[in-house]
């Protein structure tokens, strides 16, 4: 069994009254793609929020590495190698593409240890990795979305994360770039063997690429496990059932499942 | 280092030749009337790129800025009269009052920027005036105290327009070296991503408190020194003339229009506000605003990312080039 | 120095009655920053404006409209026109289709109204220099009433010019309250704040607003110009750089967009200015007190503090209204 990189304890985060986050505990084993789902404010962003640092739980740990990182502040999140990107992107818009993604590369785990050339260097690498090494020289705010959002992840990974956190990485694209993305993350934990951590609402992606599920409603983890077991779970039916929508893809996976 | 090859650092090495060959030419005689001008120039660069460090590559608009040359000034005036009182003029009055007035200009910033870089936008601007007129209200009482009504003028210290152009000059030099430095190091990446997003920045590992506390830091520290030769220029210290509104004003003019984000943007800026200045000016200084007023308006209108912005924006291939 | 007990008596009345234009100073300002995010650098020049409008006109014409009374009213219309002529400059430009106001666009107005100020505070010296009827330092002197003062006591005077501006600052405060908080028109301007969107959908052109919004501002903060003058008894273009931080504070103070909340931190402000010139005798110490005070709410307290003055003075208001109907 591979070692846990990340493990969260009991979190629980209010805003005023709102309960966003209640009592949340979950672990990530290293190598893995975990998937969190869950419909509209069930608190999957404010979760990510919590392990990126932004905010801080009102109750519960959160420990990385076997280090509590509970009280450490974003940017020292991130040179530990916890790396994200936005559910709306927030690329550097006056900022060339390379740019961009060389404040990834100056700024996370290497911090100190890379001079400005080298990580320009780097950058043209990881562009390419991206598939936008034909547009170094644009600035950040000439991108289309899709382009945007491949820019973000190209930031976060010239930081040589450990931990990857995407924030739905795939909202707003066409099937055929989704197809294009999900293979992207595969490389990107194939090749580099980062951990990945997806929040997403296409529901179908990330049962197609996620090892293990955890699906939160209403603040509450209602539950975990492999995506077969998830699409069968009882509990996660009925969530969705609450959204004609969202129940009817769910329907129409578990028929194409079975 | 690549970093010495690029366009920025390139300007920066010809404008010190020109200023040098300027300085050397006028020890001369005959061409006084270039030297007065070209110390002028000087001064606005430096004023320029000072706020440029906060404003143009983090982002945060100081409008109080003249706070930090009233600082320097005031320190010259504490130097000549208070801690050398009685000594000739020396190259090492020079410097205690370099080191003095950057060092208290640096030192109020940063104990100030614990509280006000924690607002943003408009209160940062208006936090930043409130300390202007702190200091300037300050100033005016202890001179009060001291029984002096200002403006305080020095003793007479027999200094040449040569010595100015000296003075301006080793200014001048510092204030091209470390800012370009600033721009083009890792510390100018970490700022250009604040001023871009600074939440985006935090997550990616940039300090950024640590990071706007540096900046305001070092350009408060420019922006004092700058008032050193000012104030052994003009002999005095007028405490209503240094801390003026007026010259924050000129120079959040000078990085708006020449371009926020850019090493050469508020240089030309300055050379563009001055060429407008001089050409403009009337029997009153001040009536020249009724054409720099309207030149900002349309400027945020129509090219809010400045001239060399919009020559970067228009012309792709001049991107490297205009650093 | 022993301050006596009447200078601190007198203090403490003027300092009422200067805080009173002081609220009334910035209460154009509140209303344009907390409804549009415009952070109205211009905002002095324009009460400065006005001013020495007033100032030159009335020593040239004697006109009766252009005493400092009437000039409230003239000087009030002659906001209308500024107004549009900074909506249309400096705001519209930037933000007149914007629906979400960002950290970016409230900077650009910011700068462009400073610009646009830039240009006010140049005009009087260009007018100056190119002209022979106006002057950037008109002299000018009223008095009202005989005799000019009104005895407290045996020991205390206070000028009737600065009771008279005190009363009418209120009443203009409260009319800027009383049009934002209980008009139709308030309520439409309120939903800008909110988003103006939900204007666009229910047959509102938000534009429209946005248009009388900076205008309302305008004319209200002009129309204090001639209480300035009347207080001050003088004005110079330079005075800008007194009125504007000072509206700046209060409104920080105050609580954003909150106007009832800028006139009562007028109010103190004033207070605070007169008691310490009271007891130091010392001008410049009373400033560096005012602007520590800024710092301070800047630095403990950013959204201010008496935000919520509009919402209860309101609901009072209506309430009571609701009974007598």
């Amino acid at each position: 069994m591979a070692g846990e990189i990340l493990r969260g304890e009991n979190l629980v985060k209010r805003f005023g009254g709102l309960v966003a986050v209640n009592e949340v505990s979950f672990e990530v084993k290293k190598g893995e793609i975990f998937g969190i789902i869950g419909p509209n404010g069930a608190g999957k962003t404010t979760l990510f929020n919590m392990i990126s640092g932004v905010y801080k739980p009102d109750e519960g740990r959160i420990i990385y590495e076997g280090r509590d990182i509970t009280n450490l502040k974003p940017h020292e999140r991130a040179r530990l190698g916890i790396a994200r990107t936005h559910q709306v992107v927030k690329p550097f818009p006056g900022l060339t593409v390379l740019e961009n993604i060389a404040v990834g590369a100056l700024f996370g785990p290497r911090y100190g240890k890379i001079s400005e050339d080298e990580a320009l260097e780097i950058a043209r690498e990881v562009a390419s990795f991206v598939g936008l090494g034909d547009k170094i020289e644009l600035p950040a705010a000439a991108l289309n979305v899709q382009e945007k959002k491949r820019l973000e992840l190209a930031r976060a990974l010239a930081a040589e994360p450990r931990l990857l956190l995407l924030d739905e990485v795939l909202a707003g694209l066409t099937p055929a770039e989704i197809d294009s993305m999900l293979g992207l993350l595969k490389k990107v934990r194939d090749e580099k063997g980062v951990t990945i951590m997806m929040v997403e609402h296409v529901m179908h992606a990330v049962m197609n690429i996620a090892e293990r599920i955890m699906v939160l409603h209403f603040g509450r983890k209602i539950a975990e496990g492999p995506p077969e077991e998830i699409a069968n779970n009882p509990d996660v039916i009925a969530v969705y059932l609450g959204d004609p929508s969202l129940a009817l893809k769910f329907v129409k996976r578990r028929g194409g499942a079975s | 280092m690549r970093m010495l090859k690029r366009p920025g650092f390139i300007a920066s090495i010809v404008l010190i030749l020109i200023y040098l060959v300027i300085g050397i030419a006028g020890q001369e005689g005959h061409l006084l009337s270039i030297i007065g001008n070209a110390m002028d120039t000087m001064m606005y660069i430096g004023w320029a790129l000072a706020l440029a460090v906060i404003m143009s590559y983090a982002g945060y608009v100081s409008f109080g800025h003249a706070v930090f040359v009233g600082i320097g000034a005031w320190m010259t005036a504490v130097t000549i009269e208070s801690i050398m009182p009685s000594h000739p003029f020396t190259i090492s009055m020079f410097i205690v009052a370099l080191l003095l007035g950057a060092g208290v200009a640096a030192l109020v910033a940063y104990a100030v920027g614990w509280v006000v870089l924690r607002l943003r936008g408009a209160y940062f601007a208006i936090a930043t005036i409130g300390l202007d007129y702190v200091v300037l209200y300050l100033a005016i009482y202890t001179l009060s105290r001291a029984g002096i009504s200002p403006p305080l003028l020095f003793r007479n210290l027999s200094l040449t327009v040569q010595s100015f152009y000296w003075m301006h000059f080793t200014v001048f030099v510092i204030t091209l070296l470390v800012v370009y430095y600033i721009k083009a190091s890792r510390f100018g990446f970490g700022l250009a991503a604040i001023r871009e997003d600074e939440e985006a920045a935090e997550v990616m590992g940039v300090d950024t408190f640590k990071y706007k506390l540096m900046a305001f830091t070092l350009s408060a520290l420019i922006a004092g020194m700058w008032g050193v030769p000012l104030a052994f220029r003009h002999a005095k210290f007028d405490p209503q003339d240094v801390f003026s509104l007026l010259n924050s004003v000129i120079m959040i003019v000078e990085n708006t229009v020449g371009g926020l984000g850019t090493f050469l943007g508020p240089i030309v800026g300055a050379y563009i506000y001055y060429g407008l200045y001089w050409s403009l000016l009337t029997k009153i200084a001040q009536a020249s605003f009724v054409v720099l007023g309207p030149l900002i308006v349309i400027i945020i209108a129509l090219v809010p990312e400045g001239l060399v912005g919009w020559l970067r924006e228009k012309f792709p291939r001049l991107r490297k080039a205009l650093e | 120095m022993v301050v006596t007990a009447a200078e601190l008596a007198r203090g403490f009345i003027e300092g009422l009655l200067y805080g009173s234009l002081l609220g009334a100073i910035s209460v154009g300002l509140t209303l344009i920053w907390g409804v549009m995010k415009v952070v109205n650098l211009a905002h002095g020049h324009l009460i400065v404006l006005a001013a020495m409008f007033t100032a030159n006109f009335y020593v040239l014409y004697k006109v009766a409209l252009l005493n400092p009374m009437g000039a409230i009213i003239t000087m009030g219309i002659l906001g209308v026109v500024m107004g549009a002529l900074l909506y249309y400059t400096s705001v519209h430009p930037i933000i007149g289709h914007v629906d979400v106001i960002t950290l970016k666009h409230e900077m650009a107005t910011l700068m462009a109204t400073f610009g646009f100020g830039l240009t006010l505070f140049g005009l009087h010296y260009a007018l100056a220099a190119w002209t022979s009827w106006y002057s950037t330092e008109p002299g000018i002197s009223w008095s009202f009433g005989h005799p000019p003062y009104v005895m407290i006591g045996s020991t205390i005077t206070i000028v009737k010019t600065k009771i008279l501006v005190g009363i009418i600052s209120f009443v203009i405060a409260f009319a800027l309250f009383a049009l934002v908080r209980l008009t139709n028109l308030g309520l439409m301007i309120q939903a800008v704040t909110q988003d103006s969107r939900a204007l666009a959908l229910v047959g509102i052109d938000p534009v429209r607003i946005k248009l009388l919004t900076t205008i309302i501002s305008v004319a209200f903060a002009m129309s204090t110009g001639p209480l300035y003058l009347a207080w001050a008894g003088s004005v110079t273009p330079l005075k800008e750089s007194i009125i504007a931080p000072l509206a700046f504070v209060i409104v920080v103070a105050g609580g954003l967009g909150s106007i009832m909340g800028s006139y009562v931190a007028g109010l103190i402000l004033g207070l605070t200015y007169e008691l310490v010139v009271a007891t130091t005798q010392e001008v410049s110490i009373a400033l560096v007190v005012t602007f520590l005070i800024l710092l301070l709410i800047l630095a403990l307290k950013p959204t201010g503090l008496f935000g919520y003055l509009d919402d209860r003075l309101a609901s009072a208001l209506r309430r009571r209204r609701g009974v007598a109907e």
